[in-house]
């Protein structure tokens, strides 16, 4: 299943945060639950991650930390509590969305 | 992996050294390795893997972009503009002051290290020693001589940036005023900056000749000038214009 790349951009912070609300991860681990839980719907150039999570990080969304894991440097990514309510945010922001869609798709009164 | 650090290197061509390019250079590698060996116990030979791994990490140029948007807004970004306007600061001041030291005044004097005899004749000898032309002319060789390789020298370091041609000039401005704020700092001894009737006098009456305002008006524009000259992204403005044609 492949979604819109245009489409997809705009909910891949959404996705970010969601995956991070159930445990810390680090970047590779990110890309694979994102591509894993979507059936790959959900799958951008890996590399571009990193921007995404330093915003994050520089908004005060995530905290980072660095643990050595069989002899490289592994930088974890951890959801703070400004992370938590950016995400109930967007999450209802998200649902809103889809839900008018959803009218609107279904042909809804003239 | 040499492939892996040259696809890292291309991915930060734009970002300077610092914690933020370390940061993003253990994040790709990790990654690479991990997802390289991921693609290589999926039955795929190591050169595929890495093609593989290349790929799916994107394109390169790409990612410096994004990389470079983002080191934008990075906190480190400050410390590194300060340190290259203080290092815009000491270059435009050891060409200035090694220019005036070493060949202005001893031309135009005839003698070398005539700084301390400047003081004792209360900044009148080189005046007193000069025509209004040769003296403008003198002054202008000298700005020029400590001025352009400090803009050149802002607009790499500042290459890429938003706004550049105000970075170059206000860093040349900078360098400027603090030029001025060390000949103030050297003559304290002699005109005694304590007493506000001295200060007055030496900016009224310009007993130096770069403190009269008509030529701290032509740094000020020189600076301005020299921002705009050397802070123009002619490659970009070019492109832009061939977009605009086509």
């Amino acid at each position: 299943m492949r979604v819109d790349k245009e489409l997809s951009k705009g909910s891949h912070e959404l996705i970010i945060l969601k995956l991070l609300s159930r445990g810390d991860m680090y970047g590779y681990q990110i890309v694979q639950q994102m591509a894993l839980l979507s059936d790959r719907a959900f799958e951008m150039s890996q590399g571009s991650l990193y921007p995404f999570l330093h915003r994050l990080e520089r908004e005060g969304c995530l905290t980072a930390y660095t643990v050595s894991e069989s002899g490289r440097e592994r930088v974890y990514y951890h959801l703070t509590e400004k992370g938590q309510g950016a995400l109930a945010t967007k999450e209802a922001d998200w649902r809103n969305y889809t839900n008018a869609m959803q009218q609107i798709l279904k042909g809804g009164a003239l | 992996m040499d492939w892996a650090e040259d696809y890292i290197s291309r991915c930060l061509r734009d970002i300077p050294k610092g914690k933020y390019r370390e940061r993003l250079r253990r994040e790709l590698s990790d990654h690479l390795a991990e997802l390289a060996g991921d693609v290589s116990h999926a039955g795929r030979s190591e050169a595929e893997a890495r093609a593989e791994a290349l790929r799916q990490m994107g394109d390169a140029a790409a990612l410096n972009e994004g990389f470079w948007a983002e080191w934008l807004r990075q906190p480190e970004r400050l410390g590194y503009d300060l340190k290259r306007l203080f290092g815009g600061c000491l270059l435009a001041g050891v060409t200035f002051y090694f220019g005036m030291a070493l060949v202005l005044i001893p031309l135009l004097i005839g003698n070398l290290f005539t700084l301390p005899g400047l003081m004792a004749g209360k900044a009148s000898a080189l005046q007193s020693g000069l025509n209004g032309l040769l003296e403008i002319a003198a002054g202008a060789a000298l700005y020029a001589a400590a001025f352009v390789p400090n803009a050149l020298y802002l607009r790499k370091a500042f290459r890429r940036r938003p706004r550049r041609p105000a970075l170059v000039g206000g860093g040349l401005l900078l360098s400027w005023a603090v030029g001025k704020g060390s000949a103030a700092l050297l003559m304290f001894p002699e005109f005694g900056f304590w007493n506000s009737a001295d200060i007055a006098r030496l900016l009224r009456n310009a007993e130096l000749a770069w403190f009269r305002w008509p030529l701290v008006a032509l740094s000020l524009l020189g600076c301005a000038a020299l921002g705009w000259l050397f802070g123009r992204d002619r490659k970009r403005e070019r492109t832009e214009e061939t977009k605009d044609e086509a």
